[in-house]
């Protein structure tokens, strides 16, 4: 079994130095892992980025990361992959990382994803040049995911967005900008690529629990959700490092 | 009938005048309150909002003033005569006590010439549809108030506060129904809350109407409220209190000011758009509902800091209006608990 700590949208700013790292202050006793799920920023500057390494820096388990719409705002995603880096902090995208704990491996996939919307309400690629552009995005996020997940050689795995699989944790948020929230293309390459939890953020206003039409449980770990600083999951049983 | 009302008056005017030169802080509430706002002239009595801890000063002063108090057996009010016209003075109605916060919610407007505080419109809602019980349920009385003052209300609050009403819920539903408000966030105004087979909705229930939340005017007719004379207050306010759309194109974003007199769904839309942009609040998820009286603000930021900044933001954007900042911080940090997943 393995503890996975998990949150998203924690939206540091050059305001919160000290208001998080105190929060991860034991997290060693109680997980193994530390995913978060995008936005770990407020508008992605470098500068924000270096905050957020300070506040990380102390967890005593692996933090990986994918990041969020907010940490692209400053077209310097590169840059705050780098700071992160430096403190640590692992961020996926297209990509996946295994960890042993114990036995067992971890395997987590990662990509920010992007919107598009669910399956029948969504966008096509089709049309303008920009919508086309949007709906690529979306596929292309979503195929690099699953290739990150069919690419892992682990017990479990893991995926980790910023947006959503599925359209049951934005029940909260208005349907109206559900196609801005998430897209059912990751759900695809969550239920192709075989993974045992999906975990994201982004929608605030939405819930914790859902499920892909593959049967994958998927948590929304938007901070404001899950009303912690971080939500706990074991997942596997503690015979699976006998397997 | 002619007559009583202009008693009423009177009498409205007297207690009014009274506590004002007292300087005990009231508002104009009950069925007058909802005249001064553009609703029917009432024919009963008059109701005043103080807090509990002043009732007695201003029951005195009345008194001083020649009024004969009643002490009535009801514990949430208590009343005084103005020779035959009943005067209410209330400090909990619908159970709720008057608070700082509400009296300093309502506004001063002009009533038969007289300046004096008068209850907010949604606050004023939350306790008419909040009294509504199983032997008091007229909406014949109800909608035409709501006909007369629905571009004043937050809608979205009232339909929060009185959640628990299924009176309420009654006469929100007709009046969605009659798109006389908007349709809770996400739902048709035409019933059901998604387009489902053509049985499952009322035959009123056209294409049209389907997923379209009801932005309180335009096809419904009658939507701008005539106040009371010299009152003016409300004139040429935007209307509607429905939450701001998804977003809007108009350009606007990109010049200095915005243009203030535009329809209050496009300027709702336009703020929140503003706030999501600012660097200093930069935050996507907030709800922006420009109401006659106030821009109202909801939602969640991670920072007292950030809270602030709406109001910052929001008053160089709009100097000229109220901002009711109901932005919380998420600070609550309950111990984490562990779920299996399997």
């Amino acid at each position: 079994m393995i503890r996975i700590a998990a949150v998203g949208d924690i939206h540091l700013g050059t305001d919160s130095p000290g208001s998080f790292a105190p929060c991860l202050a034991g997290i060693g006793d109680l997980a193994d892992v530390l995913l978060i799920a995008g936005d770990l920023t407020q508008h992605g500057s470098v500068a924000e980025a270096e905050v957020v390494a300070g506040e990380l820096a102390g967890a005593e388990i692996p933090v990986i990361a994918v990041l969020g719409n907010h940490d692209h705002h400053g077209d310097q995603s590169d840059q705050v992959v780098k700071v992160l880096a430096q403190a640590g902090v692992r961020t996926l995208e297209g990509e996946g990382m295994v960890l042993r704990v114990g036995d067992i491996c971890l395997g987590v996939a990662g990509a920010k994803g992007f919107g598009g919307g669910f399956a029948g309400a969504s966008g096509s690629d089709f049309g303008e040049p920009l919508m086309k552009a949007f709906v690529r995005h979306s596929k292309e996020v979503s195929a690099a995911l699953r290739n990150a997940l069919d690419a892992l050689e682990c017990d479990i795995r893991v995926a980790l967005t910023h947006y959503s699989p599925v359209p049951d944790t934005l029940a909260g948020e208005r349907p109206e900008i559900f196609p801005f929230l998430g897209s059912y293309h990751l759900a695809e390459a969550v239920d192709g690529g075989r993974a045992q939890l999906a975990l994201h953020g982004h929608a605030h206003g939405g819930s914790e629990k859902g499920r892909t039409a593959g049967g994958v449980p998927v948590r929304n770990v938007a901070r404001p959700v899950i009303g912690r600083a971080f939500a706990l999951y074991e997942v596997g049983t503690h015979d699976a490092c006998c397997s | 009938m002619d007559d009583a009302p202009r008693g009423l008056r009177e009498s409205l005017k007297r207690v009014a005048v009274t506590l004002k030169e007292a300087q005990i802080p009231f508002a104009l509430g009950g069925s007058y309150a909802c005249w001064a706002r553009g609703g029917p002239e009432p024919v009963h009595d008059v109701d005043f909002m103080l807090r509990e801890t002043d009732v007695p000063r201003a029951v005195d002063v009345l008194c001083d003033a020649g009024l004969r108090p009643v002490d009535p057996p009801e514990d949430w009010l208590t009343k005084v005569y103005d020779g035959d016209v009943l005067v209410d003075l209330i400090h909990h109605p619908v159970g709720r006590a008057v608070t700082d916060e509400m009296l300093a919610r309502s506004r001063d407007m002009s009533v038969d010439s007289v300046r004096m505080p008068v209850l907010d419109a949604t606050d004023w809602f939350e306790m008419t549809l909040l009294a509504l019980d199983e032997r008091y349920c007229d909406l014949g009385r109800v909608i035409p108030m709501i006909r007369a003052m629905r571009e004043q209300v937050d809608w979205t609050q009232v339909r929060r506060a009185t959640a628990e009403s299924p009176f309420a819920e009654a006469a929100l539903l007709v009046a969605t129904r009659l798109q006389l408000i908007p349709a809770p966030a996400g739902l048709s105004p035409a019933g059901p809350p998604f387009a489902g087979p053509p049985s499952a909705g009322p035959p009123s229930a056209g294409p049209s109407s389907v997923g379209l939340p009801s932005s309180g005017r335009g096809s419904a007719g009658e939507a701008v409220t005539t106040p009371p004379a010299g009152s003016g207050a409300v004139t040429g306010a935007p209307e509607s209190a429905s939450d701001s759309a998804f977003g809007s194109d108009s350009g606007l974003a990109t010049a200095g000011q915005l243009d203030v007199t535009e329809p209050a769904e496009y300027l709702a839309g336009e703020l929140r758009e503003r706030l999501a942009e600012d660097p200093r609040v930069a935050e996507l998820g907030l709800e922006v509902a420009v109401a006659s009286d106030a821009v109202i603000v909801r939602g969640e930021v991670a920072l007292e800091t950030r809270r602030t900044a709406v109001d910052i933001v929001l008053a160089e954007i709009v100097p000229d209006r109220p901002i009711r900042n109901q932005v919380t911080v998420s600070q609550q940090e309950f111990p984490p608990t562990v779920e299996s997943v399997s």
